[in-house]
């Protein structure tokens, strides 16, 4: 258990929970991927099965870790288990920027952490796929009506206004991204660890909150050293 | 992305109770195409855990038979409040409550838990720890003489709770027994350490009354036999009770004790007991929602690929290679009752427990103490009334032959309930309006024995009747004809207490008929880290 045996003065550090959604093929992973691994794959697999992700982000006063739980697939569906949003204190609501039915499913999943999540969830909206965006860009827009007014040659189908707009006045942070080129993602994360209150990251968070130390003590460790605890006790042999 | 028509699943599994959840997390890494679909808005099936909100919707789906008759007589409770008393005790928010159909504890040598690790899925997971049994005696029942191994204590004003011993140290100061009574029950504890060597000395009572066994072989009467029933966790009158069930339950239990820390042997999950399970392991695989029931085509069955077809209900058909499911959702018509108690042996009867599920105004701390230094503090208890510690229905005495019950009591630790309330999950075999008056008399006796003033009282309270089916029961025939050998039906759930590790063979069986020939036993959900959790434990410094 413990605070810390690294060599570093220690700055705080707490572990924050933070939960990714969003259509399927906007881009979630791949998003967490540049910012963990600092790395992109092209055509990436569909997420299945990985549990969550961690990464720190430092802070001058503070050291946050993110627990990034990716949706695997679940964001098909209509519901997510209640064990995705408990204790979230963050979200990534992801859309594609040149998908216009992303941003309306984005805002589904708005809905869903304001009703589903703790009260103070940090929410960022983020836009993706920033770099299909420049008019340099070798991928043409595919889509009939162009809602889009960046111009031919454009994938964009949303304006960053309209996003904007909407995150404003649910109160969301909001940010365009390429996790292709890296542009943003960072920032995102940062902005995300700066917007989290301090007092919701100390001591015990109630009900909704996340466990802090005090509950933290009641947890049992599967996987600690087993047979050194005296599993013979109960044997009374 | 596949759409569900188009797709040929190699295996769709219907439900999200624990077994196919289980199941889901088996097959998460093969190859296998899967399609996994729930007919409820929510997860776990039988093993759901519900806000009150949802509780609410359940209990009115049961009351409209939209629900599974393996659920019935379900009713809500919200005892009459004065308002004007603005610091009476109250209900929290709907949502800080998550209230577990299946409580059911953990022992910690049960397969569950070290699958649960070696699948990778513990992680996602947390778990607290079910300190100690306690034996309800009444005010009311008759007080032991000093021949029968009680100490002698005179006679007692009110009722009250006795801590179970689970070490030779325990049973040493136990200041309820004589010395004889000690003697007796440490030679017990002796011999069940390793029972299954001395098969003389129990093999010829295997089948015979657990009672009789310890009264003839090792002297212990009957007044000091209830901690030793407790620990069976059996719904059944002891009469009922084999030796051979008993020994095994009582060696399981014991045996578990210092496995993950000293002084607990069982673990629930928190946040709502195997519902918690059920939704990692589906999250490992990724779940589908289907609305609605769903009917077996007849129509097609394909030579060439053996798939066949099912029709979803909202989704229209999809085409398979395997089906899995539980008996209530591949089929209805055919359930079948038989009135028995207890959960105890694989046989081939339902078991019907009286149940509810009451959030009460008190933590109930008294009923947590810690278990040993260094140990977690224990999150859960459980309380167990003998047969002859209650009156029934339409009586102040005590009645002999009543069914034993039992309250799992759960902190706010478990994540269940807010601060400052605990949750109290009862069981018993009695059925019907006896059956709840049962379970109101051991809340009722519970909370006056904790002697806390003022008296902790119920905020609300749900209480249903829960049967299972047999375990070895066949397809339904209208399933059975479209494909023999592809459609796998899965037990019930039971309203067991602790987690029985059938369960785990039920899963074991299905995922070697799906996989065939490419697996064997050993690599039953054992998986490597995810090349992409590669950064998670690095420098993991807190965790316990």
């Amino acid at each position: 258990m413990a605070d810390s045996t690294g060599a570093q003065a220690p700055k705080p550090s707490s572990s924050v929970k933070l939960v990714l959604l969003g259509e399927a093929a906007v881009g979630k992973s791949s998003l967490v991927m540049r910012f963990v691994n600092n790395d992109f794959q092209e055509n990436k697999e569909p997420t299945i099965g990985a549990a969550f992700l961690t990464q720190k982000c430092n802070l001058p006063t503070r050291t946050i870790k993110f627990e990034i739980w990716d949706t695997a697939g679940q964001e098909r569906f209509a519901s997510l288990a209640p064990m995705y949003y408990r204790n979230a204190q963050a979200a990534l609501v992801v859309y594609d920027i040149t998908k216009a039915s992303s941003l309306t499913k984005a805002q589904h999943w708005v809905a869903e952490l304001q009703r589903q999540a703790s009260p103070g969830i940090v929410i960022a909206l983020v836009g993706n796929k920033f770099d299909l965006a420049n008019p340099s860009s070798s991928s043409a827009a595919e889509g009939e009506g162009e809602e889009g007014e960046e111009g031919e040659g454009d994938a964009r189908k949303i304006p960053a206004a309209t996003a904007k707009a909407y995150a404003d006045e649910e109160a969301l942070l909001f940010f365009e991204t390429s996790a292709k080129t890296g542009m943003n993602v960072a920032e995102v994360f940062t902005a995300i660890a700066n917007a989290i209150p301090e007092t919701s990251l100390k001591g015990p968070r109630g009900a909704a909150g996340q466990s802090g130390r005090q509950q933290e003590e009641s947890r049992v460790n599967l996987t600690g050293p087993r047979d050194n605890v005296g599993a013979k006790e109960g044997c009374a042999c | 992305m596949d759409s569900l028509e188009g797709t040929l699943w190699d295996v769709v599994l219907y439900g999200t109770g624990i077994r196919q959840s289980l199941l889901a997390l088996a097959l998460s890494r093969s190859d296998k195409k899967i399609l996994h679909i729930d007919s409820h808005q929510w997860y776990g099936g039988a093993e759901a855990a519900f806000s009150l909100q949802e509780a609410k919707t359940w209990v009115e789906g049961i009351q409209h038979e939209l629900e599974h008759p393996q659920f019935k007589k379900a009713s809500l409770h919200h005892p009459e409040r004065d308002d004007s008393q603005t610091d009476a005790p109250k209900l929290s928010y709907p949502r800080a409550y998550s209230l577990a159909l299946a409580p059911q504890l953990i022992y910690a040598r049960s397969d569950l838990l070290r699958l649960l690790v070696s699948s990778k899925v513990e992680k996602q997971l947390e778990f607290v720890a079910i300190g100690s049994w306690w034996v309800y005696q009444s005010a009311l029942a008759p007080q032991g003489s000093s021949d029968d191994g009680t100490a002698d204590g005179g006679e007692s004003s009110r009722s009250s709770l006795l801590r179970v011993p689970s070490s030779r140290e325990d049973v040493f100061a136990d200041t309820t027994l004589d010395l004889n009574g000690r003697r007796k029950l440490m030679k017990f504890l002796r011999f069940i350490a390793r029972f299954e060597d001395e098969p003389d000395t129990w093999q010829q009572h295997a089948s015979k009354p657990f009672p009789e066994f310890l009264e003839q072989q090792f002297g212990i009467p009957v007044a000091i036999q209830s901690p030793l029933i407790a620990l069976t966790l059996s719904l059944k009158p002891p009469s009922e009770i084999t030796t051979e069930f008993a020994l095994s339950k009582i060696a399981t239990h014991l045996r578990s004790i210092g496995v993950f820390g000293r002084g607990f042997g069982a673990v629930i999950p928190k946040w709502g007991g195997l519902s918690e399970i059920a939704q990692v392991a589906c999250r490992a695989c990724a779940v589908g929602g289907d609305n609605g029931a769903y009917a077996a085509e007849e129509e097609s069955q394909d030579g060439a690929d053996s798939s066949f077809k099912i029709k979803l209900s909202s989704d229209g058909r999809v085409s398979t290679r395997w089906l899995v499911g539980d008996v209530e959702d591949l089929g209805l018509g055919s359930m079948k009752e038989t009135s028995i108690g207890g959960g105890d042996s694989r046989s081939d009867t339902a078991i019907i427990a009286s149940r509810s599920v009451t959030v009460v105004s008190s933590p109930l701390g008294s009923l947590f103490p810690p278990v040993a230094e260094g140990s977690p503090p224990p999150a859960g208890a459980v309380v167990f009334f003998p047969s002859g510690s209650l009156c029934t229905a339409g009586s102040e005495e005590i009645s002999q032959n009543h069914s034993p019950v039992y309250i799992q009591v759960h902190s706010n630790d478990t994540g269940e309930c807010p601060k400052g309330q605990s949750v109290l999950y009862t069981f018993t075999a009695e059925l019907g309006p006896p059956g709840l008056q049962l379970l109101t008399n051991a809340m009722t006796g519970l909370l006056a024995a904790v002697e806390e003033d003022p008296t902790p009282i119920a905020l609300w309270q749900m209480q249903y009747e829960q049967s299972s089916q047999w375990a070895d029961a066949d397809p339904p025939h209208t399933l059975h004809a479209v494909n023999n050998d592809r459609i796998i039906c899965l037990p019930s759930s039971s309203p067991d207490l602790s987690f029985d590790d059938a369960i785990i063979e039920n899963v074991r069986d299905a995922w070697k008929r799906i996989m065939g020939d490419e697996v064997d036993d050993a690599s039953f959900m054992v998986f490597e880290d995810r090349e992409e959790m590669a950064g998670i434990d690095e420098d993991d410094d807190d965790l316990g």
